[in-house]
């Protein structure tokens, strides 16, 4: 039934073409339409033909010069001449060590073979294109160098099962099962070193490269992070790292204030929001500023202090004058959560990253004391 | 040179050692390139403030790089192996990119003209990413050793930058 609801609920491709890209990719996969968009690239339904089973196909990089390589016809950020881009390399390289039910599984990365390789691209086009002195990088090695993603098809997301089922937050027990699924799922990206840096379920416009999957079929609600295009691996201890990532709406507050040194909890906070967003159908946080959101962070959870944040003082942006709230009830914060739920968000949205609990003792939180039986039998809508 | 990668590679150049100058694999670059290799390396990073987990990622491409290989790399490609080594090292671990252009400009002819292209650094780069299968969320001398400290008792911070004295 969810899933009949699912491809009536689809929305209609934006255009039925492939934009150019082949319909057939290396005779293996037959593109059939355009279901998503994120900064990094547009993302196809496709159909594996040796197996008949329908796969996403996530086009990255490529020179972006014409022909195919302007996918949509616009130019992606990272499409420059660098080759392959840093995101597209760490996109890959971080998925194809991570193999967990509840991460989306990455199955092949290929070129479109019937284009020349790179290499004999390059060869072909070396001298014109470098000194025609576009950027001083010269050419971006053909449309060959476009790199094509091929990912487990899932239809369905957290963004869109809110939108078909408004009470999707009322049915506790299906709450708590996606919860524990994206902490388990989060827990195996940690110990394995890897930061998402983009967890949300809003896509924006409704249009974006959804970030958190729900498999529906089978009548199970099968959780998947996707997207990794601002993941990173992470050191211990952590080191300086760029403090323009996560979605506004999910960002943590060292990051809003500056914070460059930062690590795993990051992605714990961001969880929390995408929690509280399905159990109570609106957005935790919606800042239209980075300021605007640390305001509506501090007005529901109170303003932080040295005493509950050591460190605090030291961040770039933090200010002593910034506005002082005392916060709201958890009861008013999470109102369909149980008490053991409550305090679990309580201790995801601790201000100080070192007291933020992390996601291997979150699966551990009295909270999931009653998963066992969910595990066995999915709850369903 | 020829590249081929897995485990093909073994009876190959077990194959190939017999008949030509190939010692038994994995092969590994002679000492003195090497070395000659890895400090121009660390002097690049040195000078462009690159993190030490950095010039060790790069490093550890090469080395599997070059043990994924059939033959040694000719002398004409080491360097622009080492740059592209650094190149995809930076692109996975820095914050910071570091432009095409200021790669090419570190291998210069005694004329001072670019010996590569920015065609050439994005071949290479291809054929590594290629080779390694894309694995570079591995461990490496500095993350092991970073891992290692931090489990010592009264552990000191390890140096974070090339720059600092080492």
């Amino acid at each position: 039934m969810a899933t009949a609801a699912a491809a009536a609920a689809y929305p209609p491709p934006r255009t039925s073409a492939t934009d150019g890209l082949p319909r057939l990719l290396n005779n293996k996969y037959r593109l059939e339409r355009r279901v998503g968009e994120g900064t990094y690239g547009v993302v196809y339904r496709a159909t594996e033909l040796a197996s008949g089973q329908t796969v996403a196909v996530k086009v990255r990089g490529g020179a972006g010069r014409g022909g195919a390589g302007t996918v949509g016809g616009e130019m992606r950020p990272d499409d420059s001449e660098e080759g392959v881009p840093s995101s597209a390399l760490r996109e890959i390289a971080l998925l194809l060590e991570l193999r967990h039910d509840n991460v989306v599984r990455l199955r092949e990365v290929t070129r479109d073979l019937s284009r020349p390789d790179p290499a004999a691209a390059a060869a072909a086009a070396a001298g014109g294109r470098y000194s025609s002195g576009a950027g001083g990088g010269g050419g971006g090695g053909g449309d060959s160098a476009q790199l094509f993603l091929v990912f487990d098809f899932v239809d369905m997301d957290v963004h869109r099962l809110m939108q078909l089922y408004p009470a999707l937050g009322a049915n506790a027990a299906l709450v708590k099962y996606l919860t524990y699924q994206l902490l388990c799922g989060l827990d195996y990206c940690h110990r394995r070193r890897v930061l998402h840096r983009d967890l949300k379920p809003q896509v924006e416009g409704g249009w974006g490269v959804r970030n958190l999957l729900v498999d529906v079929r089978g009548g199970g609600h099968s959780l998947k992070i996707a997207d990794f295009g601002l993941s990173r691996a992470f050191g211990v201890p952590v080191r300086l790292l760029s403090p323009e990532v996560v979605t506004l709406w999910y960002r943590p507050p060292e990051l809003l204030l500056g914070g460059r040194l930062y690590g795993s909890p990051v992605d714990v906070w961001s969880a929390a929001c995408c929690v509280l967003e399905l159990s109570n159908r609106w957005p935790l946080f919606p800042g239209a500023t980075e300021i605007d959101t640390l305001l509506k962070i501090f007005e529901k959870l109170g303003s932080p202090d040295e005493a509950t944040w050591p460190g605090l003082a030291d961040l770039p942006h933090w200010r002593p004058q910034l506005p002082r709230y005392p916060g709201r009830s958890w009861e008013e914060i999470a109102p369909r959560l149980d008490p053991a739920g409550r305090d679990l968000m309580r201790r995801m949205l601790t201000y100080d990253p070192a007291q933020r609990i992390t996601a291997a003792a979150a699966l551990r939180h009295p909270y999931f004391a009653d998963i066992g039986p969910l595990l066995e039998r999915p709850p369903q809508l | 040179g020829c590249i081929s990668v897995g485990c093909c590679c073994r009876s190959c150049s077990a194959a190939a050692a017999a008949s030509v100058h190939v010692a038994t694999p994995p092969l590994r670059l002679p000492p003195a390139h090497r070395s000659r290799i890895v400090g121009w390396m660390r002097q690049v990073a040195e000078a462009l403030g690159l993190h030490l987990a950095t010039l060790f990622a790069a490093g550890s491409l090469l080395d599997r790089f070059v043990a994924a290989s059939e033959d040694l790399p000719p002398d004409s490609m080491l360097q622009l192996l080492a740059i592209a080594c650094m190149s995809v090292a930076v692109k996975y671990e820095e914050v910071g990119q570091v432009a095409p252009g200021v790669w090419l400009r570190l291998a210069v002819d005694c004329e001072g003209r670019p010996i590569y292209q920015s065609q050439d650094l994005q071949r290479m780069e291809w054929v590594i990413l290629q080779a390694m299968q894309w694995r570079l969320h591995v461990p490496n001398t500095y993350s092991f050793l970073s891992q290692f400290l931090l489990c010592l008792p009264h552990a000191a911070p390890a140096n974070t930058t090339a720059a600092a004295p080492a």
